[in-house]
This record gives structure tokens, sequence and C-alpha cells, in this order.
């Protein structure tokens, strides 16, 4: 059975999809687990990184991205659903079976989402439950996958979409990463009331921070006091890695997808440490 | 290079003794005046120059540099209370160090406290409001 791990942050351009991808890589090269990747963000850049834009444009040509899994089997026709993924993707080498697969993103994830509205409306007239029922049939689909994966990550998009709140409702922990800046803690707040389901910050720092289902993770972090001040805010009141992701190049150099594989070395360079580091701390915490 | 006469030379003093002395607004005035007032009588006869005595200068103070993060406000008030926060602005003997402490943990001052004339005990008691004012802040934002 897999583990269902989602990379989730309402806020936008906190390193949501390079964290997903790089806890992709770690698992399937350094963990020899079976990934499967989930884009549920319709800005598609875990797609871009595992694939390239012409892997994602041939996905798209060929109706084979999440929008079009939902789409076709949200009632529950049964085309053959491994004819939505794309096997052996990104550009790191792992040993044996392991590696990466993707269910890649689409720019019409939220349209869909939209008309897979509609559909459901014809059942109910209370919108409570026609939301309900489409989020549950989303979780349903991506949850067909556990059998046939080590681990699911789950790339979850900054707004809250069905789609994103099917991943966040079914993931067993969800990775937060986050920049330490001023806005960073406000976001980190309504994640967490999300993930915990509480109304309030009061509520969910009732919750034990070992049994909170969330993990933050300060990204970008430079050797500052400012940086220090933000960090240590929001780990007051939330769990935290003691892994924190610097601001370097090599990062936002690891976004550029080349056709043939390297060692997960090569391709985090100065980072790759940080990374093994992240990796090793996470697969503790979860078990992997 | 032209000569520094008049206004100008005072206003090289004061940034030259603010920049490089860690003094209060008052003392750097102080202490401009008499640096100018001793130029000035140097620029005399020789025979005044001769007989002028030079203040003693202010020896700048060797403390290591202010760091506004030393500790973090917001976390304090939470953990300790009201209290003991003031307790620890209480040890902040210098106006310009709250200044610079409030500015780095982003706590809101008016512009009066932020630059004009006060007195340390007022400015201590409105970093400390503002400080409980980003916790209810953040409070209400998480609800």
């Amino acid at each position: 059975m897999a583990y269902f791990l989602a990379v989730a942050n309402r806020k936008g351009g906190v390193g949501k999809s390079t964290t997903a991808v790089m806890l992709a890589h770690a698992l399937s090269a350094w963990g020899h687990k079976r990934v499967l990747m989930v884009d549920l963000d319709a800005q598609c850049n875990s797609s871009m990184i595992l694939i390239g834009g012409e892997g994602w444009l041939k996905a798209r040509n060929q109706r084979t991205t999440i929008a079009d899994y939902f789409f076709d089997l949200y009632d529950g026709v049964m085309p053959n659903m491994k004819d939505y993924l794309v096997a052996n993707v990104g550009d790191v080498s792992a040993p044996g079976k392991a590696g990466i697969t993707l269910i890649p993103g689409s720019l019409l994830l939220e349209d869909v989402q939209g008309e897979l509205y509609l559909k459901q409306s014809t059942e109910s007239k209370d919108p409570a439950v026609v939301a309900s029922r489409v989020q549950g049939r989303i979780k349903h689909l991506i949850k067909r996958f556990e059998l046939d994966f080590d681990a699911v990550i789950l790339d979850c998009p900054p707004g809250l979409s069905f789609a994103a709140l099917a991943g966040v409702q079914l993931a067993q922990k969800v990775v937060v990463p986050f920049r330490p800046d001023y806005v960073s803690q406000f976001a980190v707040e309504r994640i967490a009331m999300l993930v915990e389901d509480k109304a309030n910050l009061e509520a969910v720092t009732v919750v034990p921070k070992e049994q909170r289902r969330y993990l933050c993770l300060a990204n970008f972090v430079e050797p500052t006091g400012q940086d220090r001040f933000f960090i240590d805010l929001i780990a007051d009141d939330h769990p935290m890695l003691k892994t924190q992701l610097p601001m370097n190049p090599s990062i936002a150099r690891s976004f550029n997808w080349l056709p043939q594989k390297r060692s997960i070395e090569e391709k985090y360079g100065a980072v790759a440490g940080d990374v093994r580091k992240l990796y090793e701390e996470l697969t503790t915490v979860i078990g992997a | 290079m032209s000569k520094l006469i008049g206004k100008r030379k005072r206003e090289y003093l004061s940034e030259v003794v603010r920049q490089d002395l860690d003094l209060e607004a008052v003392a750097a005035d102080r202490l401009t005046e008499r640096l100018d007032n001793s130029i000035r009588s140097l620029r005399t006869t020789k025979e005044q120059r001769a007989a002028v005595k030079l203040p003693p200068m202010p020896v700048p103070r060797s403390a290591p540099a202010f760091d506004p993060y030393a500790f973090n406000a917001i976390l304090m008030l939470k953990r300790q209370g009201r209290d003991a926060l003031a307790a620890k602005l209480g040890e902040i003997g210098e106006v310009t160090h709250l200044r610079q402490l409030a500015e780095a943990q982003l706590i809101g001052l008016d512009q009066v406290m932020r630059v004009g004339p006060v007195a340390i005990e007022d400015l201590r008691e409105a970093v400390l409001r503002g400080v409980e004012r980003l916790v209810a802040d953040r409070r209400a934002a998480a609800s």
C-alpha cells in the first residue's frame, strides 16, 4: 500500500513543486521506492520538472493529463487507468524497479472540476453535498493507484480546488514549505487549520505537535537573524522539520529537466546534502 | 577638494559624529558643537593656536553592536508574559536600540515613537503594546 504524502501551502512561490520533485527523486534514488507524482497544480510545474515542456505537451495532446483522468473516469467509465501514467520520468537515475511515474498536470484542471461539479449537481441541490461528493470522488480516483506504488506524492495547488482539498485529506502527511517572511505565518496557519480540520489556530494548537498531520519546512533560508526570527515564530505553534533548505542557486537549477539520467547528487549539486538530510528526516517521521 | 567652512563644516562634523559614534542625539549635537568651536579656534592666529586646549574627545564605545534579534519579543510575550517582556525591554537602555528592535521584529510604532524625541519609558511601553497587537492580530487572522 502506498504512503500518501502531500506538499501544500495556500501561498504561492514557497517551493511546493520543487520540494515535491525533490522528495520524489530522493525516495526513488535513495529509498529505492516506486513513486507516483500526481500533479494537482494547474501551473504544472512539477510536470515541467519531470518531463520537460515537450513531454508535457505530448500528454496534453494525447489527453492523458490529470484533468483527463478525472473527467474520463468520473462516471465510472473504465478505460485503462494506466494510460494516464507516464513512467520513468525525471532526470535522476534510480535502481531496479524504483523510479518516478507521473500523472501530468493540466491547465484545464480547474475547468474540469467545474464540469464535475455541474455533473454532480444533477443529483443534489445542496452545494455542500455536491462539493463533498466531487471531492470524495476525486479522492477515490487518486487512491486507486495505491497498490501499484510505494509512495504517492500529491503536488497541491495554492488555491482550494476540490483536487487540492482531496489531496490534503487523502495524505497521511502534508509537507508545508514556507519562506521565512511576515506573511508566511498566516499562510502556514491557514493550511494547518485545513489539514487538522479546525476552526482556528487555538484549536490547532490543542493537538500535540507530534500528532498533527502536517510538517513545516523552512525553504529559501538565509543565515540571518530575520530568517531565524520568522522560523522561530512559526515553530512555536507548528511542527517543524529540523532540516532547512537554503537559498541556493542549485535548487533553482534543479528545475531544469534534462533528457538523460544522472545521479541525484549531480542534479542537486551544492544542495544534495540538504536534500539527503530532508529525505532522511522525513522518512524517519513517516516510517518509509 | 574644497575647504570645509561654515555650515558645510558643521554638517560634515555632525555626520561623522553620528556615523562613527554610538551616541544619543543630544550628546552627538553637543560633541559636534565642541568640535566645531575647537576647529574655529585652531584657525585663529598662530599665537592663539598655541594656547588652544582641545576638549577631551569622547572614547567611542567598544561594546558589541546591538543585535535586534537577540531575543524574540513575540515569543517572550507568548511564553513568559507581559512582565517578563517589559523587564527584558527594560534592559535595553538606548532609544536607538529599542527602535532597531521594533523595526527588525516588525513591531509597528507611530511616527513620533519611530523618529521623534521620546522618553525611553514611553518607547518601551509602545514596543510592548506593539508586540501585544502583533500577537492579537495573528490570532485573529487564524480564526
